[in-house]
């Protein structure tokens, strides 16, 4: 394990000094992508402004929802790419070449790339949190030691969706595509978990508390630090039920992986 | 000659069908996406604030917007999702695009042909299978009447027909810069808030509100939507006519600068 963080950190240095390369059109990049979510949550948030709140919940304390979801996604996809783009693997055969080395490979597809380029997502989603938060904090919703703990939930955050993501992937052992389906286990609940989960039909609610748990990235961990109702040992329940969200999501890979069968060609 | 682009639009909506179970996963998917904006918009119109904004004196309530989201999620499928500058990138950066501007055939007509039948697909198993599931769940309203359904089928082939414009030009940027992912990114990004697809753009506020109505990006998405329900009349088709007859020359335009510009890498 200390091994290949050594051999990850080394990767995720390599890849920023090549994107560096191109300074410039990486600086474009990154900060044209982020102006671009900003501009999303700008809309949103221009209706909500309007309506005072949803659901009990200000623009300022959904912009906290919206920014800690968006974070952890937007982190997830930079570090984790090849697993998001599982499916390329699949449908080439490349992944046979992975399966020859002597690491698991969900460990050689994480080290595989480390996605530059997308860095603008979660900054910008960062830069709506802290925004947010200062807000909250100043206006007394949101204690500064509650704001501490936020950093916390977006990476837990970032391993639920890691979880969510590698899941999704293994259900590509058996039907090879799964770009479409990351439509209904990524991109609908990573939507989802910008608002308050409250606001969704029961089984909607309960789908994604389970089998796609974004509600303990974000909207779970917030009822407690934002005073919503919740005790403070939500905290430790959803930093566990992410644990075992790994593990069960760990033998699914490990079941699916012993499935493979190569397109042979 | 009329003909040859028919062809073209049926033969890439052939093409197409291989994929049809992949993009039923993807319905559903749309369709959850229909019932979060669904719940937002629910959950909004129950706060008590909700009498003081002003909406309702534009027509909008919690049922109205039900039915706004489901038209608008059905609709996007025929007016919105083009492919990412109508593939016309990657003929540039492979170098295809030489035979392409070299075949008999108008190049920007052939171009829009083959993406017209693709937008066709998204009708008969997109549109059509997510309008199933939204009437067999949350409901799908009726169009406010017979003039409305017409008006509605006029504005989704305007709307189309401005999406294929304007997919088009990010296409041909990539005569200048190599790599369309920039210009495809902007405009899908301004297209997916400015089109309304889940917020009615003359709730925006102030000047953007107004001036977003006035934009090509209108026609995809929030004039069809709105003269389904009835809330909008039909004079307003004009806007987006008027958009596409600019857009049209403006395309020609470009195809032609592009031409006398390309410079194919060899190899």
């Amino acid at each position: 394990m200390k091994e290949f963080l050594r051999a990850y950190c080394l990767l995720v240095a390599t890849s920023l000094r090549s994107a560096m390369q191109y300074r410039f059109s990486f600086v474009a990049t990154t900060v044209g992508s982020g102006l671009i979510g900003l501009v999303d949550f700008l809309m949103l948030a221009a209706v909500l402004l309007r309506f005072k709140a949803i659901d009990g919940w200000n623009v300022y304390e959904v912009a906290l929802l919206y920014g800690t979801s968006a974070a952890a996604l937007g982190l997830f996809r930079t570090l984790g790419s090849q697993i998001y783009e599982f499916d390329a693997y699949l449908v080439n055969g490349e992944l046979d070449s992975l399966l020859v080395r002597p690491w698991d490979p969900l460990f050689l597809l994480l080290a595989r790339k480390f996605d530059a380029g997308r860095i603008g997502q979660p900054m910008h989603a960062l830069i709506v949190t802290v925004l947010a938060a200062v807000h909250l904090v100043r206006s007394g919703a949101l204690s500064p030691l509650a704001a501490a703990l936020i950093p916390l939930c977006i990476v837990n955050g970032t391993l639920v969706y890691a979880g969510i993501s590698i899941a999704t992937a293994t259900v590509g052992f058996w039907t090879t595509r799964i770009d479409d389906l990351q439509t209904i286990t990524i991109y609908a609940p990573s939507t989802a978990a910008e608002y308050p989960l409250s606001i969704l039909p029961g089984w909607l609610r309960g789908l994604l508390h389970t089998i796609l748990p974004v509600a303990l990235t974000n909207y779970l961990p917030l009822l407690y630090l934002l005073g919503k109702g919740a005790p403070w040992y939500i905290l430790p329940v959803c930093l566990a039920a992410t644990g075992f969200y790994l593990v069960l999501v760990w033998r699914f890979w490990q079941y699916g992986l012993r499935k493979y069968n190569s397109t042979g060609s | 000659m009329s003909l040859v682009y028919f062809t073209v639009a049926r033969k890439s909506y052939a093409g197409n069908l291989q994929y049809r179970w992949a993009h039923m996963a993807n319905n559903v998917g749309s369709f959850v996406f229909g019932l979060l904006y669904i719940s937002f918009w629910v959950a909004l119109f129950r706060q008590p604030s909700a009498a003081e904004t002003g909406l309702s004196e534009l027509g909008y309530s919690a049922q109205v917007m039900r039915g706004y989201i489901a038209v608008a999620q059905v609709t996007l499928w025929v007016t919105f999702f083009a492919s990412p500058g109508l593939l016309i990138g990657r003929l540039i950066r492979t170098g295809e695009i030489s035979m392409e501007l070299a075949r008999p055939v108008d190049f920007f007509l052939y171009t829009i042909a083959k993406e017209a039948g693709r937008l066709y697909y998204g009708l008969v198993h997109r549109s059509l299978p997510m309008l199933l599931m939204f009437a067999l769940t949350v409901g799908f309203p009726r169009p406010a009447s017979v003039v409305c359904a017409l008006g509605y089928a006029a504005a989704v082939l305007i709307g189309a027909y401005n999406t294929l414009c304007m997919n088009y030009l990010v296409g041909a940027t990539g005569f200048w810069t190599k790599d369309i992912t920039w210009a495809h990114r902007l405009l899908y990004s301004a297209a997916y808030s400015l089109a309304g697809t889940m917020i009615p753009v003359e709730i925006y506020p102030s000047a953007l509100g107004r001036i977003a109505q006035y934009l090509p990006f209108a026609a995809q998405c929030y004039y069809p939507v709105e003269i389904y329900l009835g809330l909008r009349s039909l004079p307003y088709l004009l806007i987006g006519l008027a958009w596409g007859a600019a857009l049209t020359v403006v395309c020609r335009k470009v195809t032609a600068l592009g031409r006398r510009r390309l410079e194919v890498q060899g190899g």
